[in-house]
């Protein structure tokens, strides 16, 4: 019989712990929030093998860390804030990002990724252009300082809250504010520069 | 009349945090009406894509739960256990109170023998070997010496005088 998530931690773990994490609680922690991590984790390292090796690691550190989880925010937030350290030292360990940059093959994790030649829709280049754009925006998102990047990501594709992504970062609200504000202002700078040639054409 | 609407103030606008001033430059100017509506749908498109690239089959997410499953057993991450947390405070807290407790013992007082008996040993280096110099400390200790002999000898005479 093939051994479970939950089962495994029974079996790690003394019977008279008091973590406040059953074996099943874990399991299901897991289970409900391991798409959104490995989300977040690929859409900052940008690298989908990292962001699989990142997304094990960040369960396998709450788990270890079980005990200083207090449920003053609520589990979601704490594993985005163990998974923005993991992307944080990610960043610092990877040193060679030039080379990185131009060893990216295929897909993984460029940019234009969302660019999908296949895609046949009722305007293809139309579709194409705006894929285009979105390609050339997460470029430009990339190139943003990490924590304007992680508030970004944050705000505008997992919809958290202010105040959510503030308790994950471990910053005051207003903090949060200011990188989205730059972050904001990059991209919009960039949307202007990618009007000009379009009007220009 | 204000400028059109800053990256702060924008941001303001797409976070959902609308201000009179700020609604009332969005109802009054069409570029920044524009502006923003680009940006949304920029967004939006960026959020679709972010989901759309990282969604992956069920399958991929039970490989992923089998392999932390398969970390735990080969690694199991544990939180230090609190006996290895306070053995090395139990040990600390020991020394400490060793050096306290030999510090606070009392020395004991010297009697009138221990000092006759330093008085002695010096006197006796003193006469061994004199320099010229310590002369006077020579005569010191022997000052001393018959100093506490009288002493002692006056103490008897007294005791003996009440008996």
């Amino acid at each position: 019989m093939e051994a479970t998530l939950g089962s495994i931690v029974e079996r790690t773990e003394p019977a008279d712990d008091a973590s406040g994490i059953t074996a099943e609680a874990f399991e299901d922690l897991v289970r409900v929030h391991q798409r959104r991590i490995y989300r977040i984790l690929l859409l900052l390292v940008r690298d989908a093998d990292a962001a699989e090796t990142l997304t094990q690691d960040c369960f396998l550190r709450a788990y270890a860390k079980r005990r200083e989880f207090r449920g003053e925010a609520s589990a979601g937030t704490w594993l985005v804030r163990i998974a923005l350290n993991l992307a944080r030292d990610h960043a610092k360990s990877r040193r060679l990002a030039f080379w990185r940059l131009l060893a990216r093959d295929g897909r993984r994790g460029d940019p234009m990724a969302f660019v999908d030649l296949s895609d046949t829709g009722p305007h293809p280049l139309r579709m194409l252009i705006a894929r285009e754009r979105l390609a050339a925006v997460w470029a430009t998102v990339d190139r943003l300082p990490g924590r304007q990047r992680a508030c970004f990501v944050l705000r505008f594709v997992e919809e958290m809250s202010l105040e959510h992504i503030a308790r994950a970062m471990q910053v005051e609200v207003g903090t949060v504010k200011s990188h989205l504000a730059r972050a904001v202002g990059a991209v919009r700078r960039h949307l202007q520069e990618w009007e000009k040639p379009c009007e220009d054409i | 009349m204000r400028g059109h609407l800053t990256d702060a103030e924008i941001t303001e606008v797409l976070n959902g945090e609308l201000r009179g001033e700020t609604l009332a430059h969005l109802a009054d100017c069409p570029i920044c009406r524009a502006e923003r509506d680009r940006l949304r749908a920029t967004l939006t498109g960026l959020a679709e894509g972010a989901f759309e690239q990282s969604e992956r089959e069920e399958h991929s997410w039970e490989r992923q739960r089998r392999q932390i499953a398969d970390r735990l057993i080969s690694r199991p991450f544990r939180s230090p256990s609190w006996c290895w947390v306070w053995a090395p405070a139990a040990v600390g807290l020991a020394v400490v109170a060793l050096v306290w407790f030999r510090w606070e013992t009392p020395q004991q007082p010297l009697g009138p023998d221990a000092n006759h008996a330093i008085l002695t040993a010096v006197e006796r280096s003193l006469q061994a070997n004199v320099p010229a110099a310590l002369q006077p400390v020579a005569l010191l200790a022997s000052e001393i010496e018959r100093g506490e002999a009288e002493t002692g000898r006056e103490a008897g005479t007294s005791r003996g005088d009440q008996l």
